[in-house]
C-alpha cells in the first residue's frame, strides 16, 4: 500500500494540484455521505451491473484507495507507458475500460464514457471533467471490437463516398479484421 | 525649469465613448464565437492543413505582438534616449504596448489545438524551444510594461523611470528577436533558415508599432479636440519614414542572401515571380503599398505635413505589415519542402496530398474574425485605459511642447 | 563526431550487455535455489522472451530504425500505407461533413506516404515510402514548447498527447513533412492507437508492437507479405542484427543528409 501513495510531481506540471483536488473530492464525498444515507450508498453503486467489475470484490487496489487515487494511479501508469513503454501492468487505462465497461441487452459493449456508464456517471456526480476519452478508446480490447465496428463504419463510408482511393481503402480494411484481430498482441491484462 | 505636462482622461462625449465600446465588444464577441466554433468543430473548418499549419490567425497574432514591442519604443525614446519631446507620449506608448500584446496573445492561444491545456504550456517547459522562452518574454514584457507605466505615472516611482525604461527597452529587443527566431531557426524550411529574420523583425516592430501608435494618438486627439503641433508630428512621421526605409533595406538583404545561396533560388523565384497571391502581396502589399507609397507621402513637401495624409500613411504601413507577415508566415509554408534535390516529385501520398507542389491555402472567415477580434481587444484596452486613467497629455501643440526643458523628468 | 558517439555508445552497449548477462546468471542461480515454482516461472519467461510484454523501461541499448531498399519498392503498391492505416486506426477517420475533398486530403493525419520521384537528369523513376525518419537530433523535439514531442530512449520520436497543446510548431520544424495535426473530432479509435482532435501525431514505429515484445512494424510486415521486402526494420545498435548486416552490404543514405540529423530511417538506391 505504501508504494502506492500518490507521487506528486510526475511529468505534468499540474500534478501538484491533483492531490489537492482529489483531497477536496474526498472531502466532498465524505460531506455527501453525511448529508444523506441514500447518497452515501450511491457512491459505490456506479459500477455497472453488466460489467465484469460487478462480479469482483475489489478493483486492482482496495476500493477505498481506488476511489480516491485512481487518477494518480492512471497518471503514473500513463507516464510509465508513454516514456517507458511498459503497457502490461494492472494499472493500465485499457484495463479499466476492459473490466468496467457495461454491456447492453445484445451483449454489445457500451462506451464507458457514455451517459450512465461507470466513468461518466461518477465524474458527473463529482462534477469533475473527464477527458481521457478525448483520445483513448472507450471500448474493451480495442482491437477486436473496434475492427468489427470499423467494418460498419467503412461500409457506411463506402456507400456515402464514390471516391476511388477511399473505396480501395475500405476494401482493404474489410478483409482486415480477422487478420488484424489475430495479430493483435495477446495478454494485455494479467 | 520647464513646464509640467498635464495629462487628462479622454473626454469625448459619453455617447461616442459607449458607442465605441459597444462596437468593439461586438467585434470581440464575434471573434470569440469564431474561436469557439473552431475549437468545437476542429481546425478542419479553417483553411489550415498539414502543409500550412499556421494561418491567418498567426499573421494577426504575430503582427500584434511585434507591433506591441514597437509601440513601447516611443516611451523608450523619451526615457532611455532622453528626448524630452517624447516624454508626454510615454504613458500612451506603454498602454498601447500592453493592449496590443494581450490582443495578440489571445489570438495565438485561441488558435491552439488544445487551448484548454494552456496551464500545461504555463507549467511544463522545454527550454531548447524558442516558443517556451517566448512565453516568458511575453508575460515578462507585460509585467515590465505595467511597472514602467507606474514609474511614469506615479511621482514616487519617477526616480526609477530610467532604469526600468532601459530594462524594458532591452527586454523588448529580446522579445522581438525571440519572435523573429521562432521562424529564423527552422532548419528544415528554405525560407526561414536565416538569422537575418530576427533583426528584420526588430525593424518591423519599430515601424508597425509606431504606425499603430500614431494612428491611435491622432485619432484619439482628433475625437477629443486636443491639439497636436506640426513639430511633434513631423518628428514622428520622419521616424516612421526612417523605420519603413529600414524594413526595405532588410527586405533587400534577406532576398539578396537567399539569391546568393544557390539552394534558395527556387524559393526566391517562387516568391518574387511565380507565387501568385504571395508574389502579389510581396510586391503590391509589402513593397508598394506598405513601403514605397508611405515613403512617398512622408517625404512629400506638402502631403507630408497634412495630418490626414499621415493618418493614411499609418494605415498603409499597417496594411503592408499584415501583407509582409502573410508572405513570411504563410508563403514560406506553402512553398514545398525541398527533400529530394535533383528529382521531381511525381506522387506524394494519396492523390491530393501536397508534396512537391505549392500547398493551397485560403483563409476562412472564422480565422479572419478571430484575428480582427484580437485587434478589437487591443483597441478596447486602449479605449478604456485612456478614458478612466490619465494617459493622454492635454496638448501636444508646439507652444506647449516648447517649454519642456532638456532635463525635465 | 557522431562516429565517436556511436563508438562510445556501442562500447557502453557491450558493457551493459555483459552486465545484464551476469545479472541474468545471478538471477537464474537464485531462482534454482529458491525452488521449483520460481524456476519454472523464470524458464517460461526466458522461453518466450521474444514475445513477452515489456516489464523494464525502454533503454538506449536499442535504437530502432529501418533500411528501405528503393529498388525493391514496387510502383503502384500501397501495401505499407494500407497496413499502417489499419494498424494505427488511421482508416477510422472520416471526412467531416461538408469539407472540401481536396482540403481534406491535406488535413487528415498520414503517417506514411508512398512517394514517387523522377530524376531530372536521367528520368529514372524511384518509389519509396516516407515516414517519420526518427532522427537522432530531431528538430521537432527541439522546438516543442512543452516537451510533448520527445525521443524515447530507444530512439523512437513521438508525441505525448497528454502534454501536446496543439501549437503545431513541430510540424513547422519537421524537414520531412512527417507530422500531422488532427483537424477533426475522432469518434472511433483503437486501444493501441489513441487519437484525439487538436494534437499532433506521427509514425511511432509501431511502438505498441515493440512494447509487447514483437520486433516488426505493420509496414515492414505488409511489404514482406507482398513479396517485396523493401522495408527492413531492426536494431541499429546491434551489429549482428539483419538490419546492420544489410546496411553493411550496400550503400545507403539519409534524406536531407545535409541537415546532419542522423536519421533512423535510411534509404538504399536513392
Amino acid at each position: 500500500m505504501s508504494n502506492l501513495q500518490p507521487k506528486p510531481g510526475g511529468r505534468a506540471g499540474v500534478a501538484p494540484l491533483v492531490p489537492l483536488v482529489l483531497r477536496f473530492l474526498g472531502l466532498s464525498f465524505l460531506g455527501l455521505s453525511w448529508a444523506g444515507a441514500a447518497q452515501a450508498s450511491g457512491v459505490g453503486d456506479f459500477v455497472v451491473e453488466s460489467s465484469r467489475a460487478a462480479k469482483l470484490n475489489n478493483c486492482v487496489e482496495p476500493t477505498e484507495y481506488m476511489r480516491r487515487y485512481h487518477m494518480e494511479v492512471i497518471r503514473h501508469q500513463r507516464d510509465t507507458t508513454v516514456y517507458g513503454g511498459i503497457r502490461s501492468t494492472k494499472h493500465s487505462l485499457a484495463g479499466c475500460v476492459d473490466c468496467h465497461v457495461g454491456y447492453d441487452a445484445q451483449h454489445e459493449p457500451v462506451a464507458i464514457n457514455a451517459k450512465r456508464q461507470f466513468c461518466k456517471r461518477c465524474h458527473n456526480y463529482a462534477a469533475v471533467t473527464l477527458n481521457c476519452f478525448d483520445c483513448h478508446a472507450t471500448l474493451p480490447e480495442g482491437e477486436g471490437w473496434n475492427q468489427v465496428r470499423l467494418q460498419v463504419h467503412d461500409k457506411r463510408h463506402m456507400d456515402a463516398s464514390s471516391q476511388g482511393h477511399r473505396t480501395e481503402h475500405a476494401k482493404a480494411t474489410l478483409s482486415g479484421p480477422s487478420t488484424a484481430a489475430a495479430a493483435a498482441p495477446e495478454g494485455r491484462e494479467r | 525649469m520647464g513646464k509640467r505636462i498635464v495629462y487628462r482622461e479622454w473626454l469625448i462625449h459619453p455617447e461616442h465613448y459607449w458607442g465605441l465600446l459597444a462596437v468593439l465588444a461586438a467585434v470581440i464577441a464575434v471573434g470569440g464565437a469564431a474561436a469557439l466554433y473552431m475549437e468545437h468543430e476542429g481546425h478542419w473548418v479553417t483553411g489550415m492543413t498539414n502543409s500550412v499549419v499556421w494561418g491567418l490567425p498567426h499573421v494577426f497574432a504575430v503582427f500584434l505582438i511585434v507591433a506591441a514591442s514597437g509601440a513601447l519604443n516611443i516611451a523608450s525614446i523619451g526615457t532611455v534616449f532622453n528626448k524630452p519631446a517624447y516624454k508626454p507620449l510615454g504613458r500612451l506608448s506603454g498602454l498601447i504596448a500592453s493592449g496590443l500584446l494581450v490582443g495578440g496573445l489571445l489570438v495565438l492561444v485561441l488558435d491552439l489545438g488544445r487551448p484548454d491545456r494552456l496551464v500545461v504550456a504555463m507549467t511544463t517547459y522545454n527550454f531548447t524551444s524558442i516558443f517556451a522562452w517566448n512565453i516568458f518574454l511575453y508575460t515578462g514584457f507585460l509585467a515590465i510594461t505595467i511597472g514602467y507605466l507606474w514609474t511614469m505615472a506615479e511621482r514616487k516611482g519617477n526616480k526609477y523611470q530610467r532604469p526600468v525604461g532601459i530594462f524594458a527597452f532591452l527586454w523588448r529587443l529580446a522579445l522581438t528577436t525571440g519572435t523573429g527566431s521562432i521562424f529564423g531557426f527552422l532548419v528544415g524550411r528554405t525560407a526561414y533558415d536565416t538569422a537575418v529574420l530576427a533583426p528584420m523583425f526588430v525593424v518591423m516592430s519599430f515601424a508597425y508599432g509606431l504606425a499603430a501608435y500614431l494612428l491611435i494618438l491622432m485619432t484619439s486627439f482628433q475625437w477629443d479636440g486636443r491639439p497636436i503641433g506640426p513639430k511633434i508630428l513631423k518628428r514622428l512621421k520622419d521616424l516612421l519614414g526612417l523605420f519603413v526605409s529600414a524594413i526595405l533595406y532588410f527586405t533587400l538583404v534577406y532576398h539578396l542572401t537567399n539569391l546568393y545561396g544557390a539552394k534558395a533560388t527556387d524559393f526566391e523565384t517562387f516568391l518574387l515571380l511565380r507565387g501568385g497571391i504571395y508574389t502579389f502581396l510581396f510586391w503590391v502589399g509589402w513593397v508598394l503599398v506598405g513601403s514605397v507609397i508611405p515613403l512617398g507621402i512622408i517625404y512629400h513637401p506638402r502631403l507630408g505635413k497634412d495630418p490626414s495624409w499621415i493618418l493614411a500613411t499609418c494605415t498603409l504601413v499597417i496594411f503592408g505589415g499584415l501583407s509582409a507577415l502573410y508572405v513570411i508566415i504563410i508563403g514560406s509554408q506553402a512553398f514545398p519542402l525541398e527533400m529530394f534535390p535533383g528529382r521531381t516529385v511525381l506522387e506524394f501520398g494519396a492523390p491530393g496530398d501536397v508534396g512537391g507542389t505549392v500547398a493551397p491555402y485560403a483563409p476562412s472567415l472564422p480565422e479572419l474574425l478571430l484575428g480582427i477580434g484580437g485587434v478589437a481587444v487591443a483597441m478596447l484596452i486602449v479605449s478604456v485605459g485612456i478614458r478612466v486613467l490619465q494617459f493622454l497629455p492635454e496638448s501636444l501643440s508646439d507652444k506647449d511642447m516648447e517649454g519642456l526643458a532638456e532635463a525635465a523628468v | 563526431m557522431s562516429q565517436d558517439i556511436n563508438q562510445v555508445s556501442q562500447q557502453r552497449r557491450r558493457f551493459i550487455g555483459a552486465a545484464a548477462g551476469a545479472a541474468a546468471g545471478a538471477v537464474a542461480g537464485a531462482a534454482s535455489a529458491a525452488g521449483v515454482v520460481v524456476a519454472a516461472l523464470s524458464s517460461s519467461v526466458a522461453g518466450n522472451a521474444e514475445a513477452a510484454p515489456r516489464t523494464e523501461p525502454v533503454s538506449d541499448r536499442h535504437r530502432w530504425g529501418m533500411l528501405i531498399d528503393t529498388a525493391k519498392c514496387a510502383d503502384g503498391c500501397t501495401a505499407c500505407v494500407d497496413a499502417c492505416d489499419r494498424e494505427n486506426g488511421l482508416n477510422l477517420q472520416s471526412e467531416p461533413l461538408g469539407n472540401d475533398e481536396e482540403k481534406w486530403q491535406n488535413q487528415r493525419p498520414v503517417w506514411i506516404r508512398k512517394v514517387k520521384l523522377q530524376d531530372n537528369a536521367t528520368g529514372v523513376v524511384t518509389n519509396l515510402p516516407l515516414m517519420c525518419q526518427h532522427c537522432e537530433h530531431p528538430p521537432c523535439v527541439d522546438v516543442c514548447p512543452t516537451g510533448a514531442s520527445f525521443k524515447r530512449a530507444d530512439g523512437i520520436v513521438m508525441v505525448d498527447r497528454h502534454t501536446c497543446i496543439g501549437c503545431r510548431y513541430c510540424i513547422m520544424a519537421c524537414p520531412y513533412k512527417a507530422r500531422s495535426f488532427v483537424h477533426e473530432p475522432v469518434e472511433h479509435k483503437l486501444t493501441r492507437a489513441p487519437r484525439g482532435m487538436g494534437c499532433v501525431e506521427s509514425c511511432n514505429l509501431c511502438m505498441h508492437r515493440l512494447d509487447e515484445g514483437q520486433t516488426t512494424t505493420a509496414c515492414s510486415d505488409a511489404c514482406a507479405a507482398g513479396g517485396h521486402h523493401a522495408i527492413l526494420f531492426g536494431d541499429l545498435k546491434d551489429p549482428d542484427s539483419p538490419l546492420r548486416q544489410a546496411m553493411a552490404a550496400q550503400p545507403s543514405r539519409q534524406i536531407r543528409e545535409e541537415l546532419e540529423l542522423n536519421t533512423g530511417v535510411r534509404y538504399a538506391g536513392l
